[in-house]
């Protein structure tokens, strides 16, 4: 809902000078959330929320059900996924967060984030599809740096051999 | 934006009033989202937003480019992951909600969450280092009774190259999900 254009008349001028200020917050999405650095403790309203920030930890708490719950923000959201084929041109099936898959050499692959991380110790979950019906899996590279802020390495093995996946899916969760 | 405080002269005292409140709510953060127990099906205006509860059901609506979108908190968000070594002594490199990880022999760890699971039905996967060219390691959910439990979630690492062998690499993630 937005508030209409009153033409408010025989009233002082800081009353209608507050209710500009008032309908600009309202009508052009200008609300700033309180911003916290201790955890909220007081009885709020349901629906009430808050921005809570300290060292490297962002939260967004909210009262619902007479209860404070917080969202984790650098814990808790997808901060960069991708699914791609790396036979033939390796390509981009599906990604966010990625700027590109580059192929360094067979079952040899190279993502680089859009957005870098703010420490190399994000989690990985990873998953190939079987070669051949041969199990397969993949991995990430054992080697200097890596991963990376903005990269991660990855090689893709089966029993016995170095594989292109014909699908391969990643997905990173961590502080950025 | 914040609010100025006019000082209102000449005005009844129910219009200071109502400044008073309309500058505590902007000024510090007390605008309180509407708590609907049925999802929004209104025609909202793009920017609008309300919580949904009901049921244990936890989301967040928004109305954008004409439709309500919503984040459901307890599935649309990542639980618990951790980032850990397992060489030497083992050690937790980062994590959220994880409260350990203990090493029960080699490639055969368990990781106890610090916030349980409402149920073992909650999804979960993870990768580790390729140690080496001749080598391919991969992080598999161990096959015990009762695992994954609500609490704690057992993996076991095998090398698919060398005879399906139990490793410790030098770096493992998991990433898990569910209801809590």
């Amino acid at each position: 809902m937005k508030i209409d254009d009153y033409d408010l008349k025989g009233i002082p001028k800081e009353v209608e000078d507050f209710f500009d200020s008032v309908k600009t917050i309202f009508n052009y999405g200008k609300y700033s959330h309180s911003l916290v650095v201790l955890a909220p403790t007081w009885q709020a309203k349901d629906g009430e929320t808050v921005l809570f920030k300290s060292g490297s930890a962002e939260r967004l708490y909210f009262f619902l059900n007479s209860g404070w719950t917080a969202i984790e923000i650098n814990s808790q959201l997808i901060r960069s996924w991708i699914s791609f084929s790396g036979t033939g041109t390796v390509s981009i099936l599906d990604s966010n967060n990625v700027t590109s898959v580059t192929r360094n050499s067979l079952g040899d692959f190279t993502l680089t984030w859009d957005v870098d991380f703010a420490n190399v110790s994000y989690a990985g979950a990873m998953m190939v599809k079987d070669s051949g019906n041969r199990e397969a899996v993949i991995g990430i590279t054992d080697t200097a740096n890596n991963p990376a802020l903005g990269s991660m390495q990855v090689w893709v093995r089966r029993a016995g051999a170095v594989i292109d996946p014909s699908y391969a899916s990643i997905l990173t969760t961590g502080a950025q | 934006m914040k609010l100025d405080d006019y000082e209102f002269k000449g005005v009844p005292e129910e219009l200071t009033d109502l400044k008073d409140d309309i500058l505590t709510i902007i000024n510090y953060g007390k605008y309180s989202h509407q708590v609907v127990t049925s999802a929004p099906t209104w025609t909202g205006r793009n920017g609008e937003s309300v919580f949904y509860l009901a049921g244990g059901v936890t989301r967040w609506y928004y109305y954008v480019n004409n439709t309500w979108r919503n984040m459901e908190f307890s599935t649309s968000l990542v639980s618990s992951w951790i980032t850990w070594s397992g060489t030497g002594a083992g050690a937790i490199l980062d994590s959220f909600n994880v409260s350990s990880v203990t090493d029960r022999g080699v490639g055969d760890f368990e990781i106890v969450w610090d916030t349980d699971f409402k149920n073992g039905n909650y999804a979960c996967g993870g990768g580790c280092k390729i140690a080496s060219t001749g080598t391919a390691q991969g992080v598999m959910i161990l096959d015990t009774a009762g695992n994954p439990a609500t609490g704690t979630l057992r993996v076991r690492v095998r090398d698919l190259q060398i005879n399906f062998d139990a490793a410790d690499p030098t770096r493992m993630s998991v990433v898990a999900t569910g209801d809590q």
